[in-house]
Formats: structure tokens, C-alpha cells, sequence
């Protein structure tokens, strides 16, 4: 068993209103420069959709990510062999347009224009070009199904799913979407790090962070291609790739990371998770069904004696393990299991999780007939006479995420590799937390009733609690538990700190006349 | 002091114009000429020098021996005939000054003597048995053998039609027929001296040994023989062909990648419905 430690991470779909805030924040700090302006380290997608570069997820577009062979795992697009072949002629990247053609606006026209007949309008303008273009996609086109037929229609996580499936999916009334908003997922097994030949990428020992070396680079643009989640961008003014470094100086001084300390809906959860890296080879080459079970069994128990004397023996400060212990990840992912990879079926086990989400699934819609009401309205009124309404009564409690709007299909394609069990064991527990939640609050459901929900999905009355404090009440430090990075240690080993004692506190730029 | 550096100076011009050192005709002619002529000992490269004084005079002579090629190509007769007589063997110009022409034309004047037009044999017949090695002969041509002291193999400046595909050096004479141009004697002599002044630079430090020399003459002649019977190849046409060859071999590779090449992007096809939809509806 070799313990390591990892960063990881947790976002609960269920929370996530769409806001774009983390992406601005993201943008803000490290991506609002010359070459960087397309990239969007954190972006959100409305889903069912075709995300950011569009059709990330079609790796028969992008070749990204591991495939299967007869002696374990391979990269699908690069690789020794084929990233030798190819290595000056990369044949899977994506173009400037699969992601968007980075633009702004000449505000400065609107108010330095001279007085003329017309209002001075801001015209767009690439920034790549310089050039005024005429705006065609942005990194989040789609959102909340705008142009629904071009881009949720295309969506790959459709498959496997039915015409009438699709169609019910897709009827204006009966329209469903939630959020996915992604980052670097800092994988166990990276696609990008095997597959870069430069060997700039590296997966930082203490926090298992993934970083491209900007002095390494050399430009290959290999990671590009392998990263499945396309979560690698070239610059082209620097002539290096760059991707999410999850913020590693805050989160070295203790700080979130700049997206999750941002988020408005309080979606984002941030923990140290200990993990076997022994097993990263047989779990990310095992049976597509067993990935997810595998993945989830490869994260090792902080409270376990013996998992923490090989976390100690090898070197992880008491202080990381005790983040460990209190880590919110470790809460939703390993002690509730609500928590998900996405698309782990890309085999490079992601160590973002995510909390699917129950809305869309849960609500239904009825036919119901509104005349009466239509009647009492006044005729000079604006109203629509809909006889259909949206349910989210919980009556026929598991029934609706059996026959959801949103197909549990869909949901398991994005969270579990096809395998719906998971996806809907996930949806009861959110459910049983609401109904139990409901019992304590509003009072109109029964003892037995809820507390039979409660037995159904494995949990109690406290757990429950446990779930509904975490995700409804967190305070800040519930929700980023950061353990200490201990730069000073590192810095101890490359030099001897003693040689600066003493050496610097007040001191004169100019040496006084009098002398010192 | 003064007078110091004006003697200094007059040395110095002395020297530079050669005026001081001059050498004997006798040297001078055993330096430059002695390699393809000889005196009353018969026909070498060149022709036999004996009592030339009787059969041109002087100034046709120093004319003729300055720059011989100026002189045939200017018409005259008797410079054409020796030219063609001699295998259209180029006299190399020997660089020197008019006095010292002369000086060479009276030392051989003092040998006297008469010409003979008997081709001197002062070296063993390359039909001999073990006077040179063939397949010695084209390595050392070729440089895969290093000559003994070390001097430049004959690639770099001469080509034969058999050493690489591409041929030897073009930046001297093509020696495939040199065997029957020059005639034995005057092969191995010119490879054992080098009389022409490019070569004799090359050779001056790092003489061949006198196996090397019958190593290479026997393979000169056997190229030649060869030849009798060989297509005559033509490197730079076999350049131009390698070259349309290796493009068309690497436009097929270029294909290969290519046509598995990503093209264009995801959203032209959403870019186009969009566009065509608009085009219907504007009209």
C-alpha cells in the first residue's frame, strides 16, 4: 500500500444556479491575458448541451483519454508510438473555432466617438485578429438551451437513448436542464501526463496537483489531445499549454481556490482524500462497470490505523491526515456515497466528484385542466392558458425518478459509464434527505413514511441531518477543509533558512551620513 | 637605424620577387617541368624537350610555356597538333616569371641531346602480376581506405562511374577514360608526382607510396576496360530522378496523415444550418 495524498474536490450539481460566477473569477485571475483569452480553466455548461470546445465529450471527434487494449490501458490519440508519428502534425486537436473565436467590444467608441446623427454603438472585435468579426459562438453559446436544436441535440450523452426519449426531452414545455460547471479534474491516472513528450506536466507530490511546466513546454501540444475533458489549452502568443492549477498559491496559503471561494450557490467542497497509488494501474485498466466501484474502493480510509502509519512512513504531516479525517469530500464521496466521477469511463480516474442532480428528475409534469381558473381572470389580463403543470409533489416518491424528465440514461452516460444503478441509488439518497428534511420541517409527512425512505437508501435520521447540514448550512471552513502545504519544509531542503536570520527586518536604503 | 630599415625593405622586395633565391634552370626544371617531359629520354606525358630551341623559337616558346592554353585556343597550328597528339592533356601554367623560362630553356639547351618519340619505361608494367591491386585501388579512390599519409582520396575532387551512385567530386577532370587518354606511364607518373597545382597543394605534405600509386593506376585502367562495355551512367540525371522519386514517396505520406487529419471544425456544420436558415428566410 503507498498512501498518498490527494486534493480533491466535490461539486453538488443540485446547488448550481448557472450564475457563471467561478468562471469570471477564474478568468479574472489567471486567464485574462494575450493568448489565454479563449481558454476558460473553469467554465460552466448547460447540459443537455454540447459543452466547451463544442462535443468535448465525442472522443471520435477529439481522440482523447484511455482506450482498453489486450495489455491494459493506452492512450487513445497519443502515446509513445503515435505521439512519435504524429508528434509534428497532431491530428486530433481541436481548432480555434470547436472552442470560440475570443472577442471584445470597442467600448471606448461609445464615449470618445464624435457628436453624430446616429447613437455610437461598440462594435465586436476579435482578440485574436484585432479585426471587427461577426460574434458566432462564445464559450457558453448554449446556455440554458439557447438554439436548442444545434447544440442539445448534439449532445454524445445521448446515447443510448430512445427517439421518443429524446423528443420528450426536447419539447419546449416539457424542456429540463441543469449546470455542470468543470475544472482540471487533477486525475489519479492523467492522459495529459502520459502523454506529453516533453515531460513538462507533473502531478505535484503533496497535494497530487496537476501543473505544466512553463519552462519545460516545448509546445508539442500532446496534452491537448490526450486530456479527454479538454481541460489543456495552448497558448498561442506564449507557444506553451496551460491548464487550471487549482489555484495552488491560495491554496498553499490557505485559501480556496479562487473559483470555488467565489461560488455564489455555495456548490463547491474542497478535502484532502488519501488514496493507494499501487493500485492506479489495475484500477484505471479494469472493467468499464467496475470503474466507478474500483475508484471509490482506492480511496482508503483516513480513520484507519493502518492507513495512517503508511500515510505516515511516507511522509504526509499529521496535519494533511487530520484534514483527511474532517475532509467534506471524503463525507460525500466515500461515507454517503452521493458523489460521482464524471465520465469515468475515460479511465483516467478524475478526482472531481459530483453530486448529480435531483431536480430535473424529480419534478413531473401534469395535465391538468385550468379553465376554472382562466375564467376568474380579468380579460384585459395577460395570461396563458396552460393546462399543464409542474409537479414536484413527492406522493409517488420513487416513481418519478423512474419515469424522470430528465432519463436516468442521460444521467448515468455523464456520471457512471452507462450504469443507471448508481445514478439512481445517488437520486434516492437526495431524496430521502428531502423527505426526511420535510418531516422535521413542515411536518406533513408521516414517521413511517419517511423513516421507510430513510431505511430504503442505508441511512438514519442523523446521517440524514449530516447530509442536509453539509450541503444546505456549511459555513466556509465546512466546506474547504485545506490542509497546511508546509512550504517551509520544502524550502528547508534546498537551503539552510539560518543563513537570513538576522539578515533582514528594518534596515536603510540609503546608508545614513553618520555611518552604521 | 634608418639604413637598418631600408635594407630591411630592398630584402624584403628581393625576396617576395623571388629575385634573390632564384633558382637554377636545372631545379626549376626538375620542380615543374620534369614530371611529363624529360630531356633525350623519350615521350612521358608531354613530348620529349630535346633541342625544342631548334623546332620554335624563343618567343613562342615563353608563350606557349606561360599559358599553353591561350596559345592552342588562339589557332595556332602546330600548338593543335601537339595538343591532339598528346591525349588533350592540359599543360598546367607553372607560375613562373620569363627569366625564369629562359633560364630553364638554356639548362635544357646545355643537355643537348635529340628527341626520341619512344615512350620512356621507367615503371613496371600494370599488366605485371601484383604491381597493383584492384580492389585496393577503389577503396583508396573511394576513401574507405585512408591513404598511408594521409592525403585527400581522389573522390573528393574526381569522379569514376562506379564509385557511389552519385558519383565522385566534379571539381577535376573525369577520369573514367584517363587510362587510355594519358597511356600507362603517364598515368602512374602524373599520380606519383601531381604536376597540376590544385593536386600537388593537396599531396605536398601527404605523398602517396608507391604501392598506393599502382594500387590506383590498376584500378583507373580497370575502370576504363570497363567501361568499353557499361552503360554510361549519368549521376546528375539519377539526382533529378532520387529527387522526383522522394517526393512522390513523401506526398504519399503526407496523404496518409493528412487524410487522418481533423478538418475544419465541430461548428461549421451548426454555422452552416444557422446560415442556410437565414438565407432561406431573407428570401
Amino acid at each position: 500500500m503507498d498512501v498518498r495524498s490527494q486534493i480533491s474536490m466535490v461539486f453538488h450539481l443540485d446547488k448550481c444556479i448557472g450564475c457563471h460566477t467561478c468562471s469570471i473569477a477564474c478568468k479574472n485571475i489567471w486567464t485574462d491575458r494575450k493568448g489565454a483569452e479563449y481558454m476558460w480553466w473553469n467554465n460552466v455548461e448547460t447540459k443537455p448541451g454540447t459543452g466547451y470546445p463544442t462535443k468535448w465529450e465525442d472522443q471520435s471527434v477529439y481522440n482523447g483519454g484511455w482506450k482498453k487494449n489486450d495489455d491494459g490501458i493506452a492512450l487513445r490519440g497519443a502515446g509513445k508510438m503515435r505521439g512519435l508519428v504524429n508528434i509534428f502534425h497532431n491530428p486530433n486537436l481541436p481548432v480555434i473555432d470547436d472552442y470560440y473565436e475570443p472577442f471584445t467590444y470597442k467600448y471606448l467608441d461609445l464615449i470618445e466617438a464624435p457628436a453624430m446623427d446616429d447613437q455610437p454603438t461598440a462594435r465586436p472585435v476579435s482578440l485574436i485578429t484585432g479585426k471587427p468579426i461577426n460574434i458566432k459562438m462564445g464559450p457558453n453559446w448554449d446556455d440554458d438551451l439557447s438554439g436548442t436544436p444545434d447544440y442539445a441535440r448534439n449532445d454524445p450523452n445521448m446515447a443510448g437513448l430512445s427517439e421518443a426519449e429524446r423528443e420528450a426531452m426536447f419539447q419546449l414545455e416539457k424542456m429540463a436542464f441543469f449546470y455542470l460547471p468543470r475544472i482540471c479534474n487533477h486525475c489519479l491516472n492523467p492522459a495529459c501526463i502520459a502523454s506529453c513528450p516533453s515531460g513538462a506536466i507533473y502531478k505535484r507530490g503533496e497535494d497530487g496537483i496537476v501543473l505544466i511546466n512553463q519552462e519545460v513546454c516545448r509546445a508539442w501540444r500532446m496534452c491537448v489531445t490526450a486530456c479527454p475533458y479538454k481541460k489543456s489549452y495552448y497558448n498561442w502568443s506564449t507557444g506553451k499549454s496551460e491548464k487550471c492549477i487549482l489555484c495552488y498559491p491560495r491554496i498553499e496559503a490557505g485559501y480556496a481556490p479562487a473559483c470555488m471561494h467565489s461560488c455564489v450557490g455555495r456548490i463547491r467542497y474542497l478535502g484532502v482524500m488519501l488514496y493507494d497509488a499501487d493500485r492506479v494501474q489495475t484500477v484505471a485498466s479494469c472493467d468499464e462497470k467496475d470503474l466507478v466501484d474500483q475508484q471509490l474502493d482506492m480511496l482508503l480510509d483516513p480513520f484507519d490505523e493502518s492507513v495512517i502509519e503508511k500515510a505516515k512512513s511516507n511522509g504526509i504531516p499529521d496535519s494533511t491526515i487530520k484534514a483527511a479525517q474532517y475532509s467534506p469530500v471524503y463525507k460525500f464521496v466515500k461515507r454517503w456515497g452521493m458523489a460521482l466521477p464524471l465520465h469515468p469511463e475515460f479511465r483516467t480516474l478524475p478526482m472531481l466528484f459530483y453530486v448529480p442532480p435531483l431536480l430535473p428528475v424529480m419534478a413531473k409534469l401534469q395535465t391538468v385542466n385550468n379553465d376554472e381558473q382562466s375564467k376568474k381572470m380579468d380579460k384585459r389580463a395577460k395570461y396563458w392558458p396552460d393546462n399543464w403543470l409542474y409537479d414536484t409533489s413527492t406522493e409517488d416518491l420513487w416513481g418519478t425518478i423512474d419515469q424522470a424528465r430528465i432519463p436516468l440514461k442521460y444521467l448515468a452516460n455523464l456520471f457512471s459509464a452507462g450504469d443507471e444503478e448508481k445514478v439512481k441509488n445517488v437520486l434516492k439518497k437526495l431524496m430521502a434527505v428531502r423527505v426526511h428534511r420535510r418531516r422535521v420541517t413542515v411536518g406533513d409527512i408521516t414517521n413511517e413514511r419517511a423513516d421507510s425512505v430513510l431505511n430504503e437508501t442505508g441511512l438514519d435520521a442523523q446521517t440524514a441531518d449530516d447530509i442536509y447540514n453539509l450541503t444546505s448550512l456549511a459555513k466556509f471552513d465546512d466546506r474547504f477543509v485545506i490542509p497546511a502545504t508546509h512550504r517551509e519544509q520544502a524550502i528547508e531542503m534546498l537551503e539552510f533558512t539560518g543563513d537570513n536570520k538576522g539578515s533582514t527586518g528594518f534596515g536603510f536604503i540609503e546608508s545614513p551620513a553618520r555611518g552604521l | 637605424m634608418k639604413i637598418i630599415i631600408i635594407n630591411f625593405f630592398v630584402f624584403s622586395v628581393l625576396l617576395l620577387t623571388g629575385q634573390l633565391f632564384s633558382q637554377s634552370g636545372e631545379d626549376l626544371f626538375k620542380s615543374k617541368c620534369s614530371a611529363c617531359h624529360t630531356v633525350g629520354k623519350g615521350k612521358l606525358v608531354g613530348p620529349d624537350l630535346a633541342g625544342v630551341k631548334s623546332r620554335k623559337d624563343e618567343q613562342w616558346l615563353i608563350k606557349f610555356i606561360t599559358s599553353s592554353q591561350t596559345v592552342i585556343n588562339s589557332g595556332d597550328e602546330y600548338a593543335k597538333k601537339k595538343f591532339e597528339e598528346f591525349n588533350k592533356v592540359i599543360m598546367p601554367d607553372p607560375g613562373i616569371s620569363e627569366t625564369e623560362i629562359k633560364s630553364i630553356l638554356a639548362y635544357i639547351e646545355t643537355q643537348g641531346g635529340t628527341p626520341t618519340t619512344q615512350t620512356v619505361s621507367t615503371f613496371r608494367p600494370l599488366s605485371e602480376s601484383n604491381s597493383g591491386n584492384i580492389e585496393s585501388g577503389r577503396k583508396l579512390f573511394s576513401g574507405e581506405q585512408r591513404f598511408t599519409h594521409g592525403g585527400t582520396s581522389c573522390i573528393s575532387c574526381h569522379n569514376v562511374p562506379d564509385v557511389t551512385y552519385f558519383g565522385g567530386g566534379r571539381l577535376a577532370v573525369d577520369l573514367t577514360n584517363v587510362y587510355s587518354r594519358l597511356g600507362e606511364a603517364a598515368l602512374v607518373n602524373i599520380i606519383q608526382t601531381q604536376p597540376f597545382p590544385v593536386m600537388k597543394q593537396a599531396f605536398v605534405n601527404n605523398p602517396l607510396t608507391e604501392s598506393e600509386v599502382y594500387d590506383l593506376a590498376s584500378y583507373l585502367k580497370d575502370v576504363d576496360e570497363k567501361q568499353k562495355f557499361a552503360l554510361h551512367a549519368n549521376p546528375t540525371i539519377n539526382f533529378l530522378y532520387s529527387g522526383i522519386a522522394g517526393l512522390a514517396v513523401l506526398l504519399v505520406v503526407f496523404t496518409g496523415f493528412w487524410h487522418k487529419r481533423r478538418k475544419g471544425s465541430v461548428n461549421n456544420k451548426i454555422y452552416k444550418r444557422q446560415e442556410d436558415f437565414l438565407n432561406k428566410n431573407s428570401n
